[in-house]
């Protein structure tokens, strides 16, 4: 081993760079932006279609969203969601929270469109950007 | 030779296996793990291999050294991110945890400039090698722990500070290193950072 010191701290290096990052992901499972491999199974990118969440997100743009939750029943108002409504993905915006005795229901908004309002519940959302 | 081959590569398993308690830290201890197991562990693998008389003392850096350059490696860093918050106005106060950080630097100092960079100091005999290889470890440690790209980074290099601190070159003592280390923690956490972003 001795003969093969500098080849060994070579190979060891480029084992603990990685292996470090693996365990940090490990540790910060989804609380940041995706900066290590742990976080990269989260990645969940939409690219926006449509007018209907003007002037915030604009028809084209590409956005990053994640798939992995804290706590589904939990997100907070404002949070972009991507929902299934009637087997369509749509992406809007919560308004509110309403907690009935079946359960915790979200209505979602859409920033362009304030008349159009849908009540979901949390096993529609896809995905979010609450990291 | 087989006892040559098992001082080269312990040292590099036993960091595996100290980063690896930290990152399951957190599991262990709500599984009932009753101390800190990173802590613990960076105390106890110098210890045993004192004890079996794998390493000496000496080695360790358990001597006075040079207390004029060691007070100088002491209090300069330390010294100087006290004045600067000091100039910014900050509010200082003890940190709550201030028991936890000395002991946790304390700790973190006897495994990797105690243990590490003596052992690569003889593995290598090269100063540069050891000092790099001791501080990138450091920084992948900080890495695990969930600090920044850039705040890692800054950690490897306070972490050559401190290898010179310890080294026969500078303070020629793990006392000087150590105190460093432990004064450095207590003032960035010290500070009160309410609204301010540093």
């Amino acid at each position: 081993m001795k003969k093969y010191k500098y080849l060994f701290v070579t190979i060891f290096v480029v084992f603990a760079l990685i292996f470090a990052l693996v365990l940090r992901g490990y540790r910060l499972d989804n609380q940041s932006l995706p900066t290590n491999l742990g976080e990269l199974k989260c990645l969940y990118p939409v690219v926006v279609s449509g007018q209907s969440m003007e002037p915030a997100l604009k028809s084209g743009t590409r956005l990053l969203l994640s798939k992995c939750f804290k706590d589904k029943q939990n997100l907070p108002v404002g949070t972009i969601v991507f929902f299934q409504d009637n087997g369509v993905n749509k992406l809007g915006r919560i308004k509110e929270k309403i907690i009935l005795e079946e359960g915790v229901f979200y209505k979602i908004g859409r920033d362009a469109r304030p008349g159009e309002e849908f009540t979901i519940s949390p096993d529609q959302i896809t995905a979010s950007d609450e990291k | 030779m087989k006892n040559e081959n098992v001082s080269f590569i312990l040292p590099f398993l036993l960091w595996v296996i100290v980063t690896l308690a930290y990152a399951f830290r957190s599991t262990l201890q709500s599984a009932g793990f009753p101390i800190d197991p990173y802590f613990s562990l960076l105390y106890a693998f110098p210890v045993i291999l004192l004890i079996l008389n794998k390493i000496s003392s000496a080695d360790m850096g358990f001597r006075i050294g040079k207390p004029l350059y060691g007070l100088y490696f002491l209090l300069l860093l330390p010294g100087i991110l006290f004045l600067r918050y000091y100039f910014m106005g900050l509010q200082m106060q003890l940190a709550a945890n201030w028991l936890i950080l000395v002991v946790g630097s304390v700790a973190e100092e006897f495994f990797f400039r105690g243990y590490l960079q003596s052992q690569f100091e003889k593995s290598f005999n090269n100063t540069t090698i050891s000092f790099s290889l001791t501080n990138f470890l450091f920084l992948l440690v900080h890495v695990v722990k969930g600090y920044s790209l850039l705040s890692s980074l800054m950690t490897g290099l306070i972490g050559v500070y401190f290898s010179f601190a310890k080294d026969k070159s500078g303070g020629d003592s793990l006392a000087y290193s150590a105190g460093a280390h432990s004064l450095y923690n207590l003032v960035t956490s010290s500070v009160q950072r309410i609204g301010v972003n540093l």
